[in-house]
């Protein structure tokens, strides 16, 4: 009976529409938007690129979401270690777009190994945990997936990209939650970076931040002196922020400001900033209608069909297609955790969860942007964003998570 | 439960479920906080971002009307506008494409002719901002030039007034100044007829400031300025203007001006003033040389006015023409002043003393005419009030009012002394006397169209008033044609050609009194007389040497009759009736 049942489902029996069809969508729409932010009667390169991509991305989601789990290993090692070398090549070899010498062009079409190295360290991820006997709590798989994270965050780093390489830092975060991870140790890690914005902006809510993270330091069930070597290191980390700060050179000082305060620097990405808000806010309820948003087809904001994909769906369409989008995501989100929960696999179940830090902290970071209230990171939006890396990588994690609902069933 | 250990799954430990759920509530906040976000900024601000949207992208660009044309009666141009380019660049930022610096520098010089060097070495220094590359491109380079859409280059258009005849009637076309007002002249007159309307239109602008029209937004077209068609002939405009230039030469005099036209009609075929100036040439627009004597200026006519009291007199029949009148030697003394003549002409009839322009005679003439019937007839002939000529500033003249009127001054106004007119004024009494009596009023714009060739304004030639009769009109011009053919003005005859006009001389008012080397010269009369067609008058201001009219303003007469005369399809056509 079993074996004839196996006989009678396919392949498309095996596809979570459910989160196939938000992604699909969010695909069409970032297509839409692409075409509406750079078309000219002249010609629509990005556009045709970015079919082109979405063609490869879906070819590497069908071999992601048939790919044996038992074969991965064989796999996993090889893509890693081809990340880490285009990331050297990128470095050495590499063509400087936006300031960054994070690509590497072959035969006109540019490469960007970062994307690669966010999969690479997911898939690698999933590997470690397969084994049983790992368990975070160790302090040689901690090492071991620290020291994963670290190299292609300092290879980024040099390029330098500073928002890609925290990037990784939010896939940890992740990584480390789900796979339980000691809870005081993750909270200090994930609240320090908050605490040293503070004590930046170096205003009362600093020395209210410290107070609330020692209290809440306070809750947690660990031995009292750990808890007063935490409180201790993350208040003289945060008061001495500011003393590198002011030894820092101009530019660099410049740098943060605009980090920490998008919108107020109106040159470069405050500009940027200033000029998305615009967009989205004169899009009103229903939008200016496609093809008509001004902002949009005045080209009023730079670069808009990578990083500020969103302000054009949103001035376009309006609130009601902005939040369309929102909710698009969420139910991609939604459906990438009910699928980590379902599944068996250890390895499914940390990229799943992996796939989802990542995702969040890009839709986050990068919607946070385009509405002036995160900082300019300069990561895309997930199946929006111009960019064949980011869409084929993007597609091929989906593949996984396709491939976790297919063991399930 | 067992299942659960057999796969040791994360999620399914105990600890696992609240972990799941905290997930799902950090998305869960997430969205909401981007969705509201997205409500205050796309809702409840909405109105503001719009708002500030639409004063970033639209720009409201002003479409100037095209001002309107000055032509002559024939149709040519005289006042028009050239539309021309001008190219800038900001050398600092065009460097940075050094293709589209390299395809802008060949084109302009394809178009202007200087070598790629020259703008090669006028965009070099990169510290500079703003450098005008070339100027007085043709407009028919505009698409070609915008086609480069590069960034840092400024492509102006230039819409400049031009005079195509440069000194050609300069103080009847005036000038306009850089906002496009008229300041003087027809330009002045009818400026706001000229001017026309502009209109606007709204742009979309983009990052690059480049524009974009759009169908939806408003605009106005501009509505394109009146064409005024003057009177004036440029042909015998131009001669008048050459042969005033000449005798100011050979009389050495200060300044000058002529007039010309039809005495029936009113109608001004030509009006010169000298000095003169080119209205294309912003520094030569001094007043001393804008000022239009013809009209502006005043000065006391002298003899050329006893066209006034020969007329009053025999439209009175106080005197006729082969009445004898006392000589007196002289010098007529008289109540305490003392008359001269130029010499002692003896005594001759009133015929006589017009032909050889006897002061004595006319003061006595003069002083026979009641007062108010004198101050009548100087009113009726329009002196001391504007002509109302199409030109700015027209001076009125001035005349005694009857209560300062006394005997003595009747005497002195009698030959030209004691009043002040306009040459205008002093031409149009002798129209009068040409065309039978009848003031008629002075026109310069014979009528002003728009675009589409529709007439706004078409000039009627307009009689004011009866100031004599046919009979002595007819009287007058044949006493006055005797001036031409025997008396003082003998040197404006021509063979063929029965001429009617009056020389005059007089002394110039320096600081209230007459001076004794200072004059004005003057000629003025109308011919054929058997049909008058043309009346003319020529004044010079200072003349040296042999000052006196006939000897300095008649030859000028003559010689623009000569010209007319020998050209002119009307004059024979009037000869013949």
């Amino acid at each position: 009976m079993a074996s004839k049942i196996y006989v009678e489902k396919k392949f498309f029996d095996y596809l979570d529409y459910k989160l196939l069809l938000p992604v699909l969508l969010l695909t069409i729409i970032g297509l839409i938007s692409i075409y509406s932010s750079t078309s000219t009667s002249a010609s629509n390169k990005e556009f045709q690129n970015q079919i082109m991509s979405f063609g490869i991305g879906l070819i590497s989601l069908t071999f992601f979401t048939l790919f044996p789990e038992k074969l991965m290993r064989y796999i996993v090692v090889p893509i890693y270690s081809l990340a880490i070398l285009s990331l050297l090549v990128a470095l050495v070899f590499g063509t400087i777009n936006y300031g960054t010498k994070g690509w590497i062009s072959i035969g006109g079409k540019s490469f960007q190994p970062a994307e690669l190295a966010k999969f690479a360290v997911i898939l690698t991820s999933g590997l470690i945990f397969t084994n049983l006997n790992v368990s975070i709590k160790y302090l040689r798989t901690f090492m071991l997936v620290i020291g994963l994270y670290i190299l292609p965050v300092i290879l980024i780093l040099l390029q330098p990209d500073f928002g890609t390489s925290v990037v990784f830092f939010a896939i940890l975060i992740g990584l480390l939650y789900w796979t339980g991870i000691d809870a005081l140790f993750l909270f200090t890690i994930t609240f320090s970076p908050v605490l040293i914005i503070l004590s930046l902006t170096g205003n009362i809510a600093f020395w209210l931040g410290i107070i609330g993270f020692a209290v809440s330091v306070m809750f947690f069930r660990n031995k009292l002196s750990r808890k007063i070597i935490v409180i201790g290191l993350s208040v003289i980390i945060s008061v001495s922020a500011p003393m590198i700060y002011s030894h820092l050179a101009v530019h660099q000082q410049a740098r943060i400001n605009t980090f920490l305060s998008p919108g107020k620097n109106l040159k470069d990405t405050g500009y940027n900033v200033a000029q998305s808000v615009l967009a989205v806010g004169s899009g009103g309820l229903e939008g200016k209608g496609f093809m008509h948003g001004t902002q949009t087809q005045l080209r009023y904001i730079p670069m808009q069909w990578t990083d500020f994909i969103y302000s054009v769906p949103a001035e376009e369409f309006g609130f009601m297609g902005a939040t369309i989008v929102l909710i698009l995501f969420f139910l991609v989100l939604k459906r990438i955790l009910d699928i980590s929960a379902r599944t068996r696999s250890r390895f499914f179940s940390v990229i799943c969860i992996a796939t989802a830090s990542l995702f969040l902290f890009h839709i986050f970071i990068n919607i946070g942007m385009v509405l002036g209230i995160t900082p300019v990171m300069g990561i895309p939006l997930p199946f929006m964003s111009y960019g064949g890396t980011s869409l084929i990588v993007n597609y091929s994690l989906i593949g996984l998570i396709l491939n976790a609902y297919r063991t399930i069933q | 439960m067992k299942r659960v250990k057999e796969h040791k799954n994360f999620t399914l430990t105990s600890t696992s479920s609240w972990k799941l759920l905290t997930l799902i509530l950090i998305f869960s906040l997430i969205t909401v906080v981007l969705v509201g976000r997205l409500f205050i900024i796309q809702i409840i601000k909405h109105s503001q971002y719009a708002k500030q949207a639409q004063t970033i992208q639209l720009k409201k660009v002003e479409l100037k009307a095209n001002r309107g044309e000055i032509l002559d009666n024939q149709g040519v141009v005289l006042a028009t506008n050239s539309k021309s380019l001008i190219v800038a660049a900001d050398p600092k930022v065009i460097a940075s494409d050094s293709d589209k610096k390299k395809e802008l520098i060949n084109l302009l010089s394809s178009i202007t002719g200087e070598t790629a060097n020259y703008y090669l070495k006028k965009v070099a220094d990169t510290n500079q901002r703003y450098v005008i590359l070339a100027k007085n491109i043709n407009i028919q380079y505009k698409d070609t030039l915008n086609k480069l859409n590069f960034y840092g280059v400024r492509i102006d258009e230039l819409n400049e007034r031009i005079y195509p005849y440069d000194n050609l009637a300069a103080h009847l076309m005036g000038f306009i100044n850089s906002d496009g007002v008229g300041i003087s002249g027809i330009e002045f007159q009818y400026d706001s007829l000229l001017r026309g309307k502009s209109g606007y239109m709204v742009f979309k602008r983009d990052l690059l400031r480049n524009f974009h029209a759009g169908a939806e937004l408003p605009s106005v077209k501009p509505v394109d300025g009146n064409n005024v068609e003057l009177t004036i002939n440029s042909n015998l405009q131009n001669i008048v203007e050459f042969e005033l230039e000449s005798g100011l030469k050979t009389t050495q005099s200060d300044a000058g001006s002529v007039i010309v036209m039809n005495p029936n009609t009113g109608e001004i075929y030509a009006l010169a003033s000298a000095p003169t100036f080119n209205p294309n040439i912003i520094s030569e627009r001094k007043p001393e040389l804008v000022r239009n004597r013809a009209i502006n200026d005043e000065y006391e006519p002298g003899s050329t006015f006893k066209l006034v009291t020969a007329s009053a007199a025999l439209e009175e029949k106080l005197v006729y023409p082969d009445q004898v009148f006392s000589g007196y030697g002289g010098a007529y003394h008289v109540q305490g002043s003392i008359i001269r003549d130029v010499h002692n002409l003896g005594d001759m009839t009133f015929r006589q003393a017009i032909e050889r322009s006897s002061n004595i005679v006319f003061a006595q003439v003069a002083a026979k005419i009641p007062k108010k019937t004198f101050y009548k007839y100087i009113r009726d002939f329009g002196f001391g009030l504007l002509t109302d000529i199409e030109l700015p500033g027209e001076a009125r003249g001035r005349i005694p009012s009857p209560d300062e009127i006394t005997l003595t001054l009747q005497r002195y106004i009698g030959f030209g002394y004691g009043i002040s007119t306009t040459p205008l004024q002093i031409l149009l009494a002798y129209c009068a006397a040409a065309n039978g009596g009848n003031l008629v009023k002075p026109f310069l714009v014979k009528s002003i169209f728009d675009n589409s060739g529709n007439y706004i304004y078409k000039a009627q030639p307009k009689k004011i008033r009866r100031v004599i009769s046919k009979e002595t009109s007819d009287l007058i011009k044949e006493l006055f044609t005797g001036i031409v053919d025997r008396g003082t003005g003998k040197s404006v005859k021509i063979d063929n050609m029965r001429i009617a006009g009056k020389t005059g001389t007089s002394q110039q008012l320096v600081d209230g009194t007459y001076s004794k080397s200072k004059y004005n010269a003057s000629f003025v009369g109308f011919f054929p007389v058997e049909n008058p067609q043309i009346a003319m008058i020529i004044v010079l201001d200072n003349p040296k040497g042999n000052y006196y009219g006939g000897a300095t303003a008649a030859p000028i007469f003559r010689n623009i009759a000569l010209r007319i005369v020998n050209s002119s399809d009307v004059l024979i056509n009037a000869l013949k009736k």
